[in-house]
């Protein structure tokens, strides 16, 4: 959905963004992640032309954008930042309305966009419609900034750390609405964050960047599982790395086919987290497991628990 | 009728003194007893009246347009080089006295219309440009990012758009600003309608006539900033209290027609206009 070739861009003598080849597939959340100055957004802003390439193409499906006028090029795109900047001047339906009304909809297309867009975000449309941007909370704020980086039907969503401003409690559910909207609408997302918990969450694809290159590509389950570079590893907290894979592997990866044991079954898809919260609270040190349908499959146990080795190995193995 | 709105009682007030004024003669004879001539008696009142509105109406129109005109021109990248030349010329002509001005485009134009229109004109020239700038200036970084990243044209954001690309990307989005377009219009107003508040708040700050006028003025700065969009450029107000009391002036007439209220303010600006 979105390919980049070779691309570099250069402020100065420093280079922001260092030969990147990277391919977005369609229907996926593909997160960039890296310290303060990785060029993770210096990417990002290139897609909509906010920077241009100094080296390099961009394609958004078939099309160069180069080849586009930005400001139409940029209404094919949704785009939410951490600041959110709604117009204060603005209610939020016309905030929402601000692609739509750029590419000209009908004034009820427009009208039924927002009331659809409002719902989706959960913003009781009659409380909400009419209300300024001074009036929102910052969850709010964020909920109605995504509902206009979608407002137009864009081919791709581009989110800089949208939800970094927010507090725990909101960014929690801000990133279960994002997936959800995501599954909903299939629609191609390209995520910068500078938080690993909320890339492994969000990602199905994980992108790592340091002083401009990827240095690690991969699933949340494979990064948890090989790092594979040393600051991959120290995003990923770097003694508390362990902690993590406790909520990316599932307790499948630790079954021990046909063995018995007591106590209520887990089901297999569930976090290893899971499991070991339940062996800790009940005292346990095995637990039954099942399948979705609730058939019994066998058991996990606790010592298997630090068999955390790279999955590729262990398969081979 | 709400006693507050202003636009019935300045109409009320205005039809008194213009037909009620001269039939006050005797107590002015009364007063100045020593003038032959205590009241203007060569023209009626309407009509001087008619002669001041078409005044300051066209001095202030000329003003607001140029001033805006020259403001956005100084903020575009490739304007910004004339900003300081551009703000201390229009210093240079609030400085002038008004009636200096008349003093030497007098002998030069003659009396009559144009003299007077050429004073009032640079006379305006500095708040409307100084205002817009900082206007413009003071817009938050984050919305100018939102407006571009949404896809706004440079003209109708009215922001900075520094394209590197090829030289004829930039005749090309010349074109395409040049383009009259039903999208656009809509933004750019608003941007005018800024404009507009922050020269009635200029000229409030000015202190320009009375207390009574003061308070109009920072009164139309306010509405225009609720009704026109105007909470864009967020400007101080001189006072926190005139502040919130307009404030509640504003969310009860938020509905009120757009129209009105420019009408309304421009008036009182161009009335400070002709105090000056």
């Amino acid at each position: 959905m979105i390919t980049f070739e070779n691309v570099t861009r250069i402020f100065g003598t420093w280079k922001a963004v260092d030969n990147v080849s990277l391919k977005v597939e369609p229907g996926e959340l593909l997160v960039l992640i890296g310290p303060s100055g990785s060029g993770k957004s210096t990417l990002l802003r290139m897609v909509n032309r906010l920077i241009e390439p100094t080296f390099g193409t961009i394609k958004l499906g078939n099309d160069n954008i180069a080849s586009l006028q930005p400001e139409v090029l940029r209404r094919r795109i949704g785009y939410a930042i951490q600041s959110v900047g709604l117009f204060p001047h603005w209610t939020v339906e016309r905030n929402i309305a601000t692609v739509p009304a750029l590419l000209g909809w009908s004034k009820e297309a427009i009208a039924k966009r927002v009331e659809e867009l409002l719902v989706l975000l959960q913003l009781d449309p009659a409380r909400y419609r009419k209300a300024f941007p001074h009036e929102l909370s910052g969850g709010q704020a964020q909920r109605v900034g995504v509902a206009r980086a979608l407002a137009g039907n864009p081919e791709v969503l581009l989110m800089d750390e949208p939800f970094g401003a927010l507090d725990p409690i909101t960014r929690a559910a801000l990133q279960a609405e994002t997936l959800r909207i995501q599954r909903q609408l299939g629609k191609t997302i390209l995520f910068v964050t500078h938080d690993m918990d909320e890339a492994l969450r969000l990602g199905t694809r994980i992108v790592v960047l340091d002083q401009g290159k990827p240095v690690r590509i991969g699933t949340p389950a494979e990064i948890v599982a090989d790092p594979g570079h040393a600051l991959v590893t120290e995003l990923l907290g770097g003694e508390s790395l362990g902690l993590r894979r406790l909520s990316i592997e599932t307790v499948a990866s630790r079954l021990r086919k046909g063995e018995k044991a007591k106590g209520t079954a887990i089901a297999a898809t569930a976090p290893l987290g899971e499991a070991l919260a339940r062996m800790l609270s009940e005292s346990v040190e095995t637990l039954p497991v099942r399948d979705e349908a609730g058939k019994a499959l066998g058991s996990v146990h606790l010592s298997d628990f630090p068999r955390t080795l790279k999955p590729k190995k262990a398969v081979k193995a | 009728m709400n006693a507050r709105a202003p636009i019935p009682w300045a109409v009320i007030l205005t039809v008194i003194v213009t037909f009620g004024l001269p039939l006050a003669r005797p107590i002015f004879a009364y007063m100045f007893p020593e003038l032959p001539r205590p009241l203007y008696e060569e023209d009626p009142f309407w009509l001087l009246l008619l002669d001041h509105l078409g005044l300051v109406a066209v001095s202030g129109a000329i003003s607001v347009l140029g001033g805006i005109a020259l403001a956005i021109a100084v903020t575009r990248p490739w304007g910004a080089d004339f900003r300081s030349l551009v703000e201390t010329l229009a210093a240079m002509g609030q400085t002038f006295p008004p009636v200096a001005v008349l003093a030497v485009a007098v002998p030069a134009l003659g009396f009559g219309i144009w003299p007077a229109i050429i004073a009032l004109t640079l006379y305006g020239l500095l708040p409307v440009t100084e205002n817009t700038v900082a206007g413009l200036s003071q817009i938050a970084p984050a919305i100018k990012e939102a407006a571009r990243g949404s896809g706004m044209t440079p003209w109708c954001s009215n922001l900075n758009h520094h394209q590197r690309g090829h030289r004829s990307h930039r005749l090309d989005r010349r074109r395409q600003v040049a383009r009259p377009s039903h999208h656009r219009r809509p933004q750019c107003l608003q941007h005018s309608l800024c404009a507009a508040g922050r020269i009635a708040h200029r000229l409030t700050r000015l202190g320009a006539g009375s207390a009574l006028r003061t308070s109009q003025l920072a009164r139309a700065a306010l509405e225009i900033r609720c009704n026109g969009g105007c909470a864009m450029n967020s400007y101080p107000v001189a006072s926190t209290d005139l502040d919130h009391q307009l404030a509640e002036i504003c969310a009860a007439e938020q509905a009120k027609e757009r129209f009105w209220c420019i009408l309304e303010s421009l008036d009182n600006v161009l009335a400070v206009f002709d105090l000056a």
